[in-house]
């Protein structure tokens, strides 16, 4: 098992965003976070990267429990995050937006860089060779040189999501990844998210889009005010009464 | 002994509601028009000269001077809004620098003009008051009286007048606030005026009671900052409390340590509530 | 290519040219220079705190802690200013460590103002030991680096600050550089991909603060006498002036700043009491026609008179 949730609450004020959710992710999988609106999410996305402490509960990644870690203690175990609003170094290019998500893995030491020495040296290089692969396998290659800031909306995304990959995962959290792209945009996306997933890394998808979400994933998961109502496969999914009542209202129960 | 401590309350008064004074015209002006004034000190400062000048070199007295020296720093202010701030609203680096250049021409101004010497005002009121067996001079009550006044005055156009309403929309969203009609340049003028008329009049009050000097650019400066530390960023009805805590700190503080102590201590106070509570007593999350 | 060799080619001959220094000019001149010198480090340092997305208004500060560690070291103990002048540098990033803890939470503009509180404090609290400090009235007697002449110190200062100024250079232009550049813009960003926003902050701090406290010491070591206005609010602030009147967006930028208005009020040979108006005008105008400072001065021109040259809009190629 390689993520697991017990009990995980969050409360805002007198508001419980997050209730009492029990959720685990087996090591390879694609699992699915769906839910209507507002129905907690993004939350519990944050809960589970470390950016929110939970009220209660426990969150054990890769055997050890990191309840209320820091996101980048929890990044250096191999949890990466993608966000809804792509937080980007909007003044770097595309091309240094990924050189720098790769300096986690690359030895940061004071003297390397003020003496530039060899071992500095290959390491540079070993890093700017992982970019270009990276950026071939999402297919960013024609914005490489653009700022980040510049970048249209969807782009943004999918450089969002290689950043997220240059930590070398185990598991990945995709916030809404597809939000508001166009299709060509979420053909680049989904293959690279099909590809990352082929490559080993386990991942948990938020989305709106049921869709896509139905079509991708082993296993799904739904929220409704901050409590999973249902998990399964995508047909069990599809035929329960719960999740339809929860998108639809009770008329369409059937 | 009663006396004493009488006397020191006035005191401590006194100097909070100058600081209180000084600090709503800084805090007025940040609100709305989102800029630091750096030179807010030293307008303190040429009020006091100014003062100065219609006071005894023109030989007005002072209740002409006062009104006066209001007057001139208030156009100062609306001038430096149209031409110096408005430039600049909303981008705090470039403003800073400006408002640094400001300090730089009016501190190098008086020092060529007035030079190093210290000044003083012959008090307002002369005399002292005697309420049973405590004395205490009539100045510095007359003072603090005025600054009272003129407290409330300010608090009641705020809170009461169009235009007063209209600053709090633009501190509270200026983005809101222009569409809805509200004009923020001549809000931003008014503004600017009475924060500076307001300084230049503290200066000038606190020329009749205490010295003038070149100097008091800098350590009202750092006061009215700490003021505004203390308070929180972005209230103004919080004033009150800060400019009393720093007025206290200010005024007591040489009384039980010695100076070279309080000063330090008054400041390392000051950093240790930007650091556990940044937002100060009152303020709200920038 | 040819750009590049034409820009070191004149970064080159400018260093020659400063090294021929004291054959042409006189000690008066020279003393000149070693303040530039100084001030550019302190203003370089200060900038690597700019970059990490940390604007301090008390670096002076930090000079300060250098300087009064290494002067009183050197005075009480005797020890040796070649000795005391790291000392002083590391005493300044300890301090910066110290109180990063607690700064390093804090955003953009209160950490200013907490910055700007912490330059009074430490200002106003010289008074504190007189007989180590000197009070206010300053510390005297501070064991000099060279005996007599200037023209060793020159030289000294001459090196010193090329050396600061390559690591700093380095820095600002490796991973770590990087690093610092990408907190400032964005935390979610930084932490998400393992970068500890925090410790980057102080370590910037750390940096920063460590030049700046050896430029105060070697500075004490000069002079032979510092006291407390010289590290006040008023130096702080016009640190920050330097650094954003030349240019926020280069490393050169403080240079030139530096340069440009510590040197202005001595060209104005017999208006010196009216130099601080030139000062000031020369900050309006950055302000309101070179925002980027005075650094980016030869590519405007540059810009204009291709305008000029070619009678219209010139598009932004950036081949």
């Amino acid at each position: 098992m390689l993520l697991e949730t017990v009990g995980l609450t969050k409360h805002f004020g007198g508001l419980a965003a997050v209730h009492k959710v029990d959720m685990s992710i087996e090591q390879g999988q694609i699992v699915g976070l769906i839910g209507p609106n507002g129905a907690g999410k993004t939350t519990l996305i944050n809960l589970i990267s470390g950016f929110m402490r939970p009220t209660r509960g426990r969150i054990i990644f890769d055997g050890k429990d990191v309840t209320g870690r820091k996101p980048h203690l929890l990044s250096r175990m191999g949890m990466g995050r993608t966000f809804q609003i792509t937080p980007l170094f909007g003044e770097f290019t595309t091309f240094k937006n990924l050189v720098a998500s790769f300096y986690l893995s690359a030895d940061r030491s004071l003297w390397g860089s003020i003496f530039n020495t060899p071992g500095y040296r290959k390491k540079e290089k070993d890093i700017l060779n992982k970019v270009e692969e990276n950026i071939e396998l999402v297919g960013l290659g024609k914005v490489r040189d653009e700022l980040a800031k510049n970048l249209p909306h969807g782009y943004q995304k999918v450089l969002d999501l290689a950043a997220a990959l240059a930590i070398s995962p185990k598991l990945l959290l995709l916030d809404e990844p597809i939000g508001g792209m166009s299709r060509e945009e979420m053909d680049l996306a989904l293959k690279a998210i099909k590809r990352v997933h082929a490559n080993g890394t386990t991942i948990l998808l938020v989305e709106h889009n049921v869709s896509i979400v139905m079509g991708l994933c082993d296993r799904i998961i739904v929220i409704n005010y901050g409590e999973k109502i249902a998990e399964g496969t995508s047909d069990e999914i599809r035929q329960n009464e719960e999740v339809i009542r929860a998108y639809f209202g009770r008329g369409y129960a059937n | 002994m009663v006396s004493e401590v009488v006397g020191l309350a006035v005191n401590v008064l006194m100097v909070s509601s100058i600081y209180i004074l000084v600090a709503l015209g800084f805090a007025l002006v940040f609100s709305v028009m989102r800029i630091m004034n750096f030179a807010h000190g030293a307008i303190y400062m040429i009020g006091g000269f100014v003062c100065y000048y219609f006071s005894v070199s023109m030989n007005l007295g002072p209740w002409l001077a006062l009104p006066l020296t209001t007057f001139v720093t208030g156009l100062f202010g609306f001038l430096v809004e149209k031409f110096c701030f408005r430039p600049f609203r909303m981008d705090f680096e470039k403003a800073t620098v400006m408002a640094i250049a400001l300090v730089i021409i009016l501190k190098t101004g008086a020092d060529l003009t007035v030079g190093p010497t210290a000044k003083g005002m012959p008090p307002l009121v002369a005399g002292s008051i005697e309420v049973g067996s405590i004395m205490f001079g009539a100045d510095r009550l007359v003072v603090l009286f005025i600054v009272c006044i003129l407290l409330t005055a300010l608090i009641l156009l705020v809170r009461m007048t169009q235009i007063g309403q209209a600053m709090l929309a633009i501190a509270h969203d200026p983005e809101a606030a222009s569409l809805m009609g509200i004009n923020i340049n001549r809000v931003s003028s008014l503004v600017c005026a009475i924060g500076c008329g307001l300084a230049g009049l503290a200066g000038g009050l606190v020329g009749s009671v205490l010295v003038l000097h070149v100097s008091v650019a800098d350590t009202i400066l750092v006061r009215t900052i700490g003021v505004i530390i203390l308070t929180g960023i972005g209230s103004i009805g919080g004033l009150w409390a800060g400019g009393l805590a720093m007025g206290t700190l200010d005024t007591l503080g040489p009384y039980f340590l010695p100076f070279v102590v309080s000063d330090p201590f008054g400041f390392a106070l000051v950093v240790l509530i930007l650091v556990l509570r940044p937002r100060g007593f009152f303020g709200h999350e920038m | 290519m040819e750009k590049k060799y034409g820009k070191n080619f004149s970064i080159v001959g400018l260093i020659v040219l400063l090294f021929l220094g004291p054959l042409i000019l006189e000690s008066y001149y020279l003393h000149l220079a070693i303040m530039v010198f100084i001030y550019v480090m302190v203003a370089s340092s200060l900038r690597t705190l700019y970059i990490s997305g940390q604007l301090s208004l008390g670096h002076a500060a930090f000079m300060a802690i250098g300087a009064y560690t290494s002067a009183i070291l050197a005075r009480s103990l005797h020890w040796t200013p070649w000795c005391t002048i790291p000392m002083g540098g590391l005493a300044s990033a300890a301090v910066a460590i110290g109180i990063g803890f607690p700064f390093s939470r804090l955003r953009a503009i209160y950490f200013s103002m907490a910055s700007l509180f912490f330059g009074i404090m430490v200002e106003s609290s010289a008074g504190l030991a007189p007989s180590l400090t000197g009070g206010f009235t300053g510390l005297h007697g501070i064991p000099r680096l060279f005996i007599f002449t200037r023209q060793p110190y020159y030289y000294f200062f001459l090196v010193l600050t090329l050396l600061v100024l390559l690591v700093l250079y380095r820095i600002e232009h490796s991973r770590i550089g990087m690093t610092f550049k990408g907190v400032s813009q964005s935390y979610l960003a930084a932490s998400s991909r393992g970068i500890n926003e925090g410790g980057i902050r102080i370590l910037a701090s750390a940096i920063g603060s460590f030049f700046a406290g050896i430029a105060g010491a070697s500075y004490a070591h000069y002079a032979g006498f510092i006291a407390p206005p010289q590290f006040g609010v008023m130096t702080s602030i016009l640190l920050v002036v330097y650094l954003i009147a030349g240019g926020k967006g280069h490393f050169a930028g403080p240079i030139i700043g530096t340069v440009i208005l510590y040197l202005t009020p001595y060209v104005m040979g017999g208006f010196q009491g009216y130099a601080p108006f030139f000062q000031a005008g020369v900050l309006i105008a950055v302000i309101f026609l070179m925002p980027e400072g005075m650094i980016s001065l030869p590519g405007q021109i540059a810009s204009w008179l291709r305008v000029i040259r070619k009678g219209r809009r010139v598009s932004f190629d950036a081949s």
